[in-house]
């Protein structure tokens, strides 16, 4: 495993080969869901970057993480 | 094709045929007799052709997402009770659907199919103000996103994986959920799109709040913008830029 756990996400910055994702350690709701885009993200909550989308679905698997589908929950 | 046909259709307030497995509803489904239909849900099934439903002032729910319907989305402006109108995973195409006039409206979901064109101007003027859920990701829409100011309900705004290029306007505070990347937003856009944010002012139950602007198309921010990025983060938003 070499994913990177970043708590002060300020203007991070990812690359088209870093596979990454957000969350809310709080709610543990996912944000952001895994992907490859490149992007500068701020935040309060977690980015976990990673070599592999794997590794990343482990860590939410491992840490419960909630995959909120917002395409289509109902409130 | 196994076919479903009831003997006193006119009194079914309720229809339900959604799949949970490999085994699915395919061809045609006429809701023409269903005259005191409330609710028609077919999620997930191979429906190809829905007739009759569209003009029923009764319906209240629509939900025939992951189906494969097809050609333009019928005009909807008779379902003038409707609440939720969920079509998402079609085959659709042509134009966003009139929904002028559906004041009971909450929720449209219109995303992932294969619909062109521009969206209205603005949602205010549409007469939808209890609209809070308004999703028309994965298309191939162009143009601006509307103006949402004066949408004092709407709270998720799914826009992304579409070909917007532009934004003028507002948002109200109530909007925390924006994901608008892999568009073509230009830098004025993303800009606009970022100060609207700021000048909404939402500082409360941060807890999921969302801008997302990054992915392939999108212009970065500029100065301004990356300003307004702090000043946001720093009210607990979450926001991703190129």
């Amino acid at each position: 495993m070499s994913y990177q756990l970043i708590t002060e996400v300020n203007r991070t910055q990812t690359s088209d080969t870093d596979w990454w994702f957000l969350y809310n350690d709080e709610t543990k709701d996912v944000l952001i869901e895994p992907n490859q885009r490149r992007s500068y993200v701020s935040s309060p909550h977690i980015m976990v970057i990673g070599d592999t989308e794997e590794e990343l679905l482990t860590y939410i698997e491992d840490n419960d993480l909630i995959v909120s589908d917002f395409d289509e929950d109902e409130l | 094709m196994p076919s479903i046909s009831l003997t006193n259709p006119k009194n079914i307030t309720s229809l339900k045929f959604n799949s949970i497995s490999a085994s699915k509803l395919g061809g045609s489904v006429d809701l023409t007799k269903y005259t005191s239909l409330k609710k028609f849900e077919c999620n997930n099934n191979d429906i190809t052709e829905i007739t009759g439903g569209y003009d029923n002032p009764n319906i209240e729910i629509w939900l025939v997402s992951h189906n494969k319907l097809s050609g333009s989305i019928p005009d909807i402006s008779g379902m003038t009770s409707l609440q939720r109108f969920w079509v998402m995973d079609n085959e659709y195409t042509g134009p966003f659907p009139d929904i002028s006039g559906l004041s009971d409206l909450g929720i449209i979901n219109v995303g992932d199919n294969n619909l062109t064109g521009t969206l209205p101007a603005n949602l205010l003027s549409l007469g939808t103000p209890n609209l809070f859920r308004f999703n028309v990701y994965q298309n191939s829409f162009t143009g601006a996103i509307p103006d949402c100011t004066g949408m004092n309900n709407l709270q998720y705004v799914l826009v992304d994986n579409n070909e917007f290029t532009d934004f003028t306007g507002g948002v109200e505070p109530s909007l925390y959920f924006f994901r608008a990347y892999n568009n073509n937003f230009t830098q004025t856009a993303v800009d606009n799109i970022l100060q609207a944010f700021v000048d909404a002012n939402r500082t409360t139950n941060m807890g999921n709040a969302l801008i997302n602007l990054e992915g392939s198309g999108n212009a970065p921010p500029s100065a301004a913008g990356i300003a307004n990025v702090n000043t946001l983060e720093a009210r607990g938003w979450s926001v991703a830029t190129n």
